[in-house]
């Protein structure tokens, strides 16, 4: 293999990681902060929702081929939706627990819809959020493995699928090794995340220990 | 700074939770800038009648003005002190007590001065010090006054406190009596206060009113100079005929007639 040759699948690779996670991400978030916020919205949804996500998303991947066939989107399709389902339940989670007492000073200080929203609900909700993110990080490189040996051109997993044709054990190690660094860079990006938004939190050191 | 206290008037008031009748038929006229405290045993009512007050619950019966205007739920010059603090974890101390300051109209004034207001008042409970501190690392008295300051950040007219002071040790709630008397001296708010502690009621209030299942029982004037001493037999004489009156509500207000003449 040339040199360089590796890094380039790196990247590819966690590109599609990456961009699957923003997009699964950021709906999974849009639909727990409106399922949890407005209860129409919740008796809407929340039940297909749940119904959808109690099927194992890689046991869709026959539909996404007939749908997206082989290309980009079907692995990008894959990851948002593994990673959307840990963001939604956790964001749901997080915006329905927030202190109803905390709400309720909200009202006595007359604070504005968007206020008691940007200043109670949303930071009420962030701890339960970055549960959430790291369950998703766990799901999003678990998806792009196996996308990655469906039909890819590129990526580790493609290494790793190309290798084990040549019987090169050696390249086949290397890629779980290289799997397994992405996802602790990840996890390490994950706690730095929580370090940040949960400074006021003096327990946060031992919350953050235990979830996965 | 010295805006004049808010005159609280309830009439018939009633509230019911379905077949639970809260408060029953309450008159009540609390005079601009006085300090009322309402004792009772717990389920009396009293939180709820301050919850009411407060236009955090709607009255099944009756109305309550302020001014002489019926009331329509939360008033722009109420504001409320909780048992617990209430304060928003994720905020500095001097954050939360901008959190308090807030018009009818919903207007802010420029950041500067609303920062300066806050660190103002932090400094006058005592805690200008620790204006940037986390509120987890305050202690209970600390976050109580962390309260206190943010809910006279809008320089209310009315305050209600609903045991504020009832899950702090016995030396710090001395300490915070005194600075709730303070505060109240010196802004001339109408203050009403739920409490069980019948002492703190008479240390502080000019009139106390006790509550027995959901009716005024007993309402004593309370003519003592401030600041009161616990240890002058007045005071103790007081809280003594309070607490007979409310463990023993049968004998209603004969027990009031027993009240020492000199308070």
């Amino acid at each position: 293999m040339r040199s360089g040759e590796l890094l380039r699948h790196v990247e590819i690779s966690s590109a599609r990681a990456f961009s699957g996670f923003l997009i699964g991400g950021s709906v999974g978030f849009a639909f727990g902060v409106i399922n949890g916020y407005w209860r129409l919205a919740d008796r809407l949804f929340d039940t297909p929702l749940q119904m959808v996500r109690n099927v194992p998303h890689l046991a869709l991947i026959p539909m996404v081929i007939i749908w997206f066939g082989l290309g980009e989107e079907a692995k990008l399709f894959l990851v948002a939706l593994g990673v959307f389902f840990p963001i939604y339940v956790n964001t749901l989670h997080g915006v329905r627990s927030v202190d109803p007492g905390l709400i309720e000073m909200a009202r006595v200080f007359h604070l504005s819809r968007g206020e008691l929203f940007r200043k109670v609900i949303l930071p009420g909700a962030i701890p339960s959020v970055l549960v959430g993110v790291r369950f998703g990080l766990g799901v999003m490189w678990l998806t792009l493995i196996v996308a990655e040996t469906l039909g890819a051109d590129s990526g580790i997993g493609y290494l790793a699928m190309n290798a084990r044709e040549f019987m090169q054990t050696d390249v086949v190690v290397a890629c779980v090794i290289l799997y397994a660094f992405l996802g602790k860079w990840a996890d390490v990006a994950a706690r730095w995340l929580e370090r940040w938004f949960l400074a006021w939190n003096t327990s946060q050191a031992s919350a953050s220990g235990h979830v996965r | 700074m010295s805006r004049a206290g808010l005159e609280l008037r309830a009439q018939r008031l009633g509230k019911t939770f379905g077949a639970r009748e809260v408060l029953r038929d309450l008159d009540l006229v609390v005079r601009g800038g006085e300090f009322v405290a309402i004792v009772g045993r717990s389920g009396c009512g009293k939180s709820t009648l301050l919850r009411t007050f407060a236009g955090l619950e709607q009255p099944s019966r009756g109305e309550i003005r302020f001014d002489g205007s019926i009331s329509q739920g939360l008033h722009p010059d109420v504001r409320m002190i909780f048992q617990e603090s209430r304060l928003l974890p994720w905020r500095t101390a001097i954050s939360n007590v901008e959190i308090g300051e807030r018009g009818e109209a919903g207007k802010r004034s420029n950041v500067k001065t609303r920062a300066a207001h806050a660190q103002e008042l932090l400094a006058h409970v005592g805690l200008g010090d620790r204006a940037l501190d986390w509120p987890g690392k305050l202690s209970g008295g600390q976050r109580q006054r962390v309260a206190l300051a943010r809910g006279l950040m809008s320089d209310p007219r009315l305050l209600l406190l609903d045991e504020p002071l009832g899950a702090l040790d016995a030396l710090t709630r001395l300490e915070m009596q005194r600075l709730v008397e303070r505060l109240w001296v010196e802004r001339q708010f109408t203050a009403v206060l739920v409490t069980h502690e019948i002492q703190e009621a008479v240390a502080l209030a000019d009139r106390v009113i006790v509550l027995e299942s959901g009716m005024i029982t007993g309402s004593f004037e309370l003519a003592m100079t401030r600041p009161r001493v616990r240890e002058e037999p007045a005071f103790i004489e007081t809280c003594a005929a309070l607490l007979k009156l409310i463990v023993s509500p049968a004998l209603g207000p004969e027990a009031a007639r027993g009240l020492p003449a000199a308070v």
